[in-house]
């Protein structure tokens, strides 16, 4: 007959289970490139700022595909397949990318100068990590906070080349994000 | 026995899912689409026989349906869950949760 105890341990086994399902999940390998896009993407402005443009029309919908093909990649390895989450993941960063480009339009229409457009960009991705990592990718969370401490040292402090330190500082966020997903992967 | 528990609740509770690789295997297809039986065989820490024997009754109940693919040119079993095994653990979830709350 079944006992307490056994009940007790039959859902202790599942809520195991469950626990390293939810572990691992993250591709370590679409931070890294973000990582790299963004850092190359933001230093351009001050170093070579005519490409800028064309940069982010070519890398930013080829790293989309990109996360997507990493994404579907790991998951066949990890044997998991798990659209809701994929459509999840889509839905968050296609949000946080219009809110991208109406800040570059904002900048290049000149509504708003190219160093609050900097800031905000800052801000946006401080608030796109902070929401990943609280309702997809816990490790992101960190990134987060990484960006609104840059946020806050962005605006409060007036630094030289703007564009190419919050490039360094979004790409610091995304590898310590990496770390992170390699270390619970 | 003390530590038995009631036997009329207990009749709530569906028999294929009471072992607990079959109720794990179907809490964790309702959280993913589709799982291999590698992945289960590492996240339950079962013997390929043992877990192959709970997915066949699982998959004989009509809860689990499966599909053969090939990765990387290995053999690969994908499962999911069926709407009639989604149906049936969650009214094997809602009879363990009035079992816990009421032991």
């Amino acid at each position: 007959m079944t006992s307490r105890s056994e009940l007790h341990d039959d859902l202790r086994f599942v809520a195991a289970a469950v626990e390293r399902h939810q572990r691992g999940g993250e591709v370590a390998s679409i931070y890294v490139l973000w990582a790299i896009i963004i850092a190359i993407g933001y230093a351009l402005p001050d170093f070579g700022p005519s490409w800028t443009g064309r940069y982010w029309m070519m890398a930013g919908p080829a790293g989309g595909v990109a996360s997507w093909l990493l994404a579907l990649r790991h998951g066949v390895q990890r044997g998991v397949a798990d659209v809701e989450l994929g459509k999840r993941h889509g839905a968050h960063w296609i949000t946080a990318g219009v809110a991208f480009t109406l800040i570059a339009l904002s900048g290049l229409v000149g509504f708003i100068g190219m160093k609050q457009a900097a800031a905000q960009f800052v801000l946006v991705a401080a608030l796109a990590y902070t929401y990943a990592g609280i309702h997809l990718n816990r490790p992101l969370l960190w990134s987060g906070a990484v960006l609104f401490v840059g946020y806050a040292a962005l605006t409060l402090i007036s630094l030289p080349y703007t564009w190419t330190a919050t490039g360094l500082l979004a790409g610091a966020a995304l590898l310590i994000a990496a770390r992170h997903a390699r270390r619970n992967g | 026995m003390a530590d038995d528990l009631p036997a009329l609740r207990l009749d709530q509770l569906d028999p294929v899912l009471e072992h607990r690789v079959r109720l794990a295997v179907c809490v964790l297809l309702s959280r993913s689409n589709a799982i291999t039986f590698a992945r289960f065989k590492q996240l339950l820490d079962q013997t390929d026989g043992n877990l192959g024997a709970q997915l066949r009754k699982l998959e004989d109940a009509g809860y689990v349906s499966l599909k053969r693919a090939f990765v990387e040119r290995k053999p690969t079993t994908w499962y999911s869950l069926t709407p009639a095994g989604r149906g049936a653990l969650k009214r094997h979830l809602a009879a363990l949760r009035t079992l816990t709350d009421n032991v």
